[in-house]
């Protein structure tokens, strides 16, 4: 939340360049979304904004990578990439339904039961 | 010697081209701002994906400086990319990113309040237009975040994430 509020304050130009502060509409719905991906236990994730207004929310663990990339309300770019996925990953165009996300960012974000037993 | 003023729509916006005046050799310099700084896989610091991702907007590029012509001007370069506020850059040679079938302009910026002028910037586009927009491909945007090296570094941040520790 705090980080959307900062987002949404950058002052124009903060790449170096044109870019713009988050929009405040997209920033609103990247908090809702976040709401539904992430219940209690869910891993905090790295938000980033994009340089027209839009916000990109990414989870890096080692057992892959998953990135929102929110370009407006009801438009976002789902990317993740595992081992079983391969170097381009997948991807997803999503409007409102995020469940294909939550189990992407459990499979990621879940410990590793066979290596932590083998370290044990 | 100065380049040639790029190609323009009716409305006097600069169109995506790949521009004969800039050299194979010449160094392409993205700002990189902080911002875009997360923490990877290995847990340390990385440069996030959008650092290497174009506007979203129609015919949106990538932008970029020409360190060419601010050596031209007898400027610093360094200076030039860290003004207005601080900011950390990487670079390429041209031919790097066209090897990626990507196009190398020129689109100087005039002022734009608060957007001070720069008479150097340029763009990266993508030659493959989908909709009205070009966005880069997954593979283009690994080829330029691996490819690329720092102008001016940000302290304790990685480029392309380290592999951890015995991934091999």
């Amino acid at each position: 939340m705090e980080r959307l509020q900062a987002l949404i304050r950058l002052p124009a130009g903060w790449d170096g360049y044109r870019a713009r502060p988050v929009e405040f509409n997209t920033a609103e719905f990247a908090l809702r979304m976040l709401e539904r991906l992430c219940p209690s236990g869910t891993p905090t994730p790295w938000i980033v904004p994009g340089i027209d207004g839009d916000v990109q929310i990414e989870w890096h663990f080692a057992k892959g990578d998953v990135e929102l990339h929110v370009l407006r309300p009801n438009n976002v770019h789902a990317w993740r990439q595992t081992e079983q996925t391969g170097d381009d990953g997948e991807e997803l165009e999503l409007t409102n339904d995020f469940r294909p996300i939550l189990s992407w960012v459990q499979e990621i974000s879940e410990p590793d039961v066979a290596a932590d037993a083998a370290a044990a | 010697m100065p380049l040639t003023q790029p190609p323009r729509d009716e409305d006097g916006n600069v169109t995506p081209h790949d521009h004969d005046g800039i050299g194979a050799g010449d160094t392409i310099i993205r700002r990189i701002s902080s911002e875009w700084v997360v923490r990877g896989k290995n847990g340390k610091p990385r440069l996030s994906s959008l650092a290497f991702k174009p506007s979203s907007g129609p015919n949106g590029g990538m932008s970029i400086d020409l360190e060419v012509l601010i050596l031209e001007d007898e400027l610093s370069p360094r200076e030039h990319v860290t003004t207005p506020r601080w900011t950390g850059s990487i670079w390429w040679p041209a031919r790097t990113i066209r090897a990626q079938n990507l196009m190398v302009g020129f689109e100087p910026l005039e002022e734009d309040p608060p957007h001070p002028p720069n008479p150097y910037h340029g763009e990266v586009w993508s030659k493959v237009v989908k909709g009205n927009k070009r966005p880069f491909t997954s593979s283009q945007q690994d080829d330029l975040r691996k490819t690329a090296d720092w102008y001016v570094a940000i302290d304790g941040v990685a480029i392309v994430e380290e592999s951890e520790p015995g991934s091999g």
